[in-house]
């Protein structure tokens, strides 16, 4: 025996289900730009069966029933884009830093340090050649400016090796905002969990964080039993279940890790390996540029010491300063260029001092590696170049794998609006002819009504 | 494979920048005419050029000092000229005055004119050169090396050699010790003046000699000065030559080759212009959006 409004209670089921989907679209539909939104679909299964007997044989259910509001997501694919996104902030972060440093030493024009170092050994050829107070001068400018050049890309390159270990520090300030940002969206989730409710957008959130952390750094998610994250960075927990830990503020980039007096933690990637790598290469190129300065000091200085000049005085220095921060000409020539030593009698045509610190610009160095100082400098560009060449084809190729990681989360994870346009047509149809379906019944009931009044 | 929107967009916006970018190389290259704007664009080839251009600036330094070493050549060799003619008038006053049939005022008018030529010696001992230096008094380029006393020619210069570098290893002498040469005329210049005031006519058939190989010593001086300049300009026809081509390997380095520049650039633009087509066309009419109407 069937009774008269099971019909209508099983079809408000319905509209409610269809309702939800087409409310559960729109919140697709609204989301279709949101970084880390994940498409949302509502999973429905058919009602339990009723107590009634149709007949003997067969019962019929309920309606339907809204079993849950999930996210689409590929835990899997999450997981490997931590890396890739971490090789990619590396890549990053790096070519930055050695962009800067190209740069500096950028001389398509040939106006830079080399033409300086050959501008001050040719200055005493020419002095060799044609002796005389304008060529001392000349000799002097030259000097001048070769030591100004080397002392200024050295301190170019050391504010830009500063202000990148600056980076460093903010780097891992930000590590500790995400790591706090993580634990306490763990914990807001853990509440709502035990409301009964399954907090779709606070997971996003949870997500899009740990997203933007691996690009900093090397992390590694866990998930515990309750769906908190558990996420560290090498043997250094950033965030476990009694929330975000300390982040260590100290740092070694010769070492490459993090430091906190006690233990250490090695940094393998993202954005803060790839700064401290800059930092090294930056390093480097100081050294190197200590190593120019003070090998052009002393073997001039060696030749110079054995000149006399006009007044007698020998032995002296042509350059003051042992490295690239502070070579400089020394103030006795400054003042007066004409006590510029040119020969070993002090006679104004006794070039010979002057033509061995002329041929010096193109002698071989054993401190600069069996180089000449233009050699060694021209070596010196050439490393500074090819490593913003790496890192830019590093930085190229780590776009393109980051690119198709994101396609395929946002292949699965992402809005379509025209699989969104087509669910849209079939959740409003359905819910039309749920409604058509309840105004029959409603006919059918009025009609027996009328029947039976009559 | 499923496309979400913000991927179909994110791959737009990925693939226009990249358009992006290649034309933004293009015309930077295009626009500069340079291949190397950055180390980075070619490590190697911005080390050969820093390698090159310090060849280039020394081969510059030298044609310069061969320039130098040319002008003070030439007035050297001027002034040796000058000198050996000086001997040659000494000579020809010294064959008539060897006749033994000249009186005695012509002989003192022949005594006078040495005494002209030998002030005319000294003139030319004390010959500066380009920059106003000495070219006979060998370092001592500021001091005026010969000046006359009491029938002798008095020497206030050194025996030192000026040199000019050249080349790498050509290390040039550009200077004749002047001493020896000059004091040694004038001297024979002296004995012939003292043996035509005494008529000793035996005397100047000998000094004919003395007059002469002082002459050959100018000629010979000059000589060497003429085959020093012509290393000079040998030097500096192979010094050009190397600085040439070092020049168009440089050019090979560092400018782009305009052609391809241009044709890199036409390319790049037609690939930023096709990636903006197919957003404007997907974004106006290829989406399921535009063919529902409203119900």
């Amino acid at each position: 025996m069937s009774y008269a409004f099971q019909g209508i209670s099983t079809l408000s089921s319905a509209l409610e289900a269809f309702q939800t989907q087409l409310d559960v679209t729109g919140q697709n539909i609204s989301n279709v730009n949101t970084p880390g939104y994940s498409d949302e679909q509502v999973n429905l299964s058919e009602s339990p069966t009723g107590s009634q007997t149709y007949g003997s044989t067969f019962q019929l259910g309920s309606g339907v029933n809204i079993a849950s509001v999930t996210r689409v997501r590929d835990m899997y694919l999450q997981g490997s884009s931590l890396a890739s996104n971490a090789s990619l902030g590396a890549a990053n972060s790096q070519t930055s830093a050695t962009s800067s440093a190209n740069e500096i030493v950028a001389d398509p024009n040939n106006t830079g340090l080399a033409s300086a170092i050959d501008g001050f050994y040719n200055a005493w050829q020419s002095l060799a050649a044609t002796p005389g107070t304008a060529n001392q001068q000349a000799v002097l400018q030259a000097g001048q400016t070769v030591a100004s050049d080397i002392t200024s890309t050295y301190s170019s390159i050391q504010g830009l090796q500063s202000s990148t270990s600056g980076q460093i520090s903010s780097t891992i300030q930000q590590i500790q905002s995400y790591s706090n940002q993580i634990a306490s969206l763990n914990q807001e989730i853990l509440s709502a969990q035990g409301g009964g409710s399954t907090p779709n957008s606070l997971m996003d959130q949870r997500d899009q964080v740990v997203q933007q952390l691996s690009s900093l750094a090397n992390v590694n998610v866990q998930q515990y039993g309750n769906g908190s994250y558990e996420v560290s960075m090498g043997n250094l927990q950033l965030v476990n279940q009694s929330g975000a830990q300390t982040v260590p503020t100290q740092f070694n980039t010769s070492t490459m890790s993090l430091t906190d007096g006690a233990n250490s933690y090695p940094v393998q990637s993202g954005q803060l390996s790839g700064l401290m790598t800059a930092v090294n290469q930056l390093n480097g190129y100081e050294s190197n540029l200590n190593t120019l300065a003070g090998t052009i000091s002393s073997t001039v200085n060696a030749v110079y010491a054995t000149g006399v000049n006009s007044s007698g005085t020998t032995g002296a220095n042509f350059f003051d300063g042992s490295d690239a921060s502070d070579l400089a000409v020394d103030p006795a020539i400054v003042n007066n260029p004409s006590t510029i030593a040119t020969g070993a009698s002090g006679e104004a045509a006794d070039v010979g001092v002057a033509q061995q610190l002329g041929d010096l610009g193109t002698q071989s160095q054993a401190n600069l590696g069996g180089l000449s100082p233009t050699q060694y400098y021209g070596q010196l560009v050439s490393q500074i170049g090819s490593d913003g060449q790496n890192a830019l084809n590093s930085q190229s190729t780590q776009t393109a794998l980051n690119q198709q990681i994101q396609n395929q989360i946002s292949s699965t994870s992402g809005v379509n609006l025209d699989q969104e346009m087509t669910n849209l047509l079939q959740f409003q149809r359905s819910y039309q002819a749920a409604a058509q379906a309840v105004s029959s019944m409603d006919q059918v009931v009025q009609s027996l009504l009328q029947s039976v009044s009559a | 494979m499923r496309i979400s929107s913000a991927m179909q967009y994110s791959t737009y916006d990925a693939d226009i920048n990249s358009a992006q970018n290649k034309l933004y190389t293009a015309q930077q290259q295009e626009s500069t005419g340079l291949a190397i704007n950055n180390p980075s664009d070619n490590p190697a080839g911005a080390e050969q050029v820093i390698n090159m251009n310090g060849v280039e600036s020394q081969l510059n330094q030298y044609q310069s000092n061969l320039s130098q070493a040319k002008d003070i050549l030439n007035s050297t060799s001027t002034a040796l000229t000058g000198a050996g003619s000086i001997m040659q008038s000494a000579y020809q006053i010294a064959l008539s005055a060897s006749s033994g049939t000249n009186s005695a005022s012509s002989e003192a008018n022949m005594a006078q004119q040495i005494t002209t030529l030998q002030q005319q010696l000294t003139a030319a001992g004390n010959t500066t050169g380009p920059n106003g230096e000495y070219l006979f008094a060998g370092q001592k380029t500021s001091t005026q090396p010969f000046s006359a006393s009491s029938g002798s020619l008095v020497y206030s210069g050194d025996s030192g050699s000026i040199q000019i570098a050249g080349g790498p290893t050509d290390s040039l002498t550009v200077n004749v010790p002047g001493s020896p040469l000059f004091t040694n005329a004038y001297n024979q210049l002296e004995t012939l003046k003292t043996d035509i005031q005494s008529g000793n006519v035996s005397n100047i058939s000998t000094d004919l000699g003395g007059l002469q190989s002082a002459q050959t010593a100018f000629t010979d001086a000059s000589g060497t000065m003429g085959s020093t300049a012509d290393s000079v300009a040998s030097l500096t026809t192979a010094n050009t030559s190397r600085i040439t081509d070092l020049q168009s390997d440089i050019s090979n380095l560092t400018n782009v080759n305009i052609a391809n520049a241009v044709t890199n650039y036409t390319s790049a633009q037609s690939a930023y212009q096709a990636a903006l087509e197919v957003v404007g066309q997907a974004s106006t009419s290829l989406s399921l959006v535009n063919y529902i109407s409203g119900q």
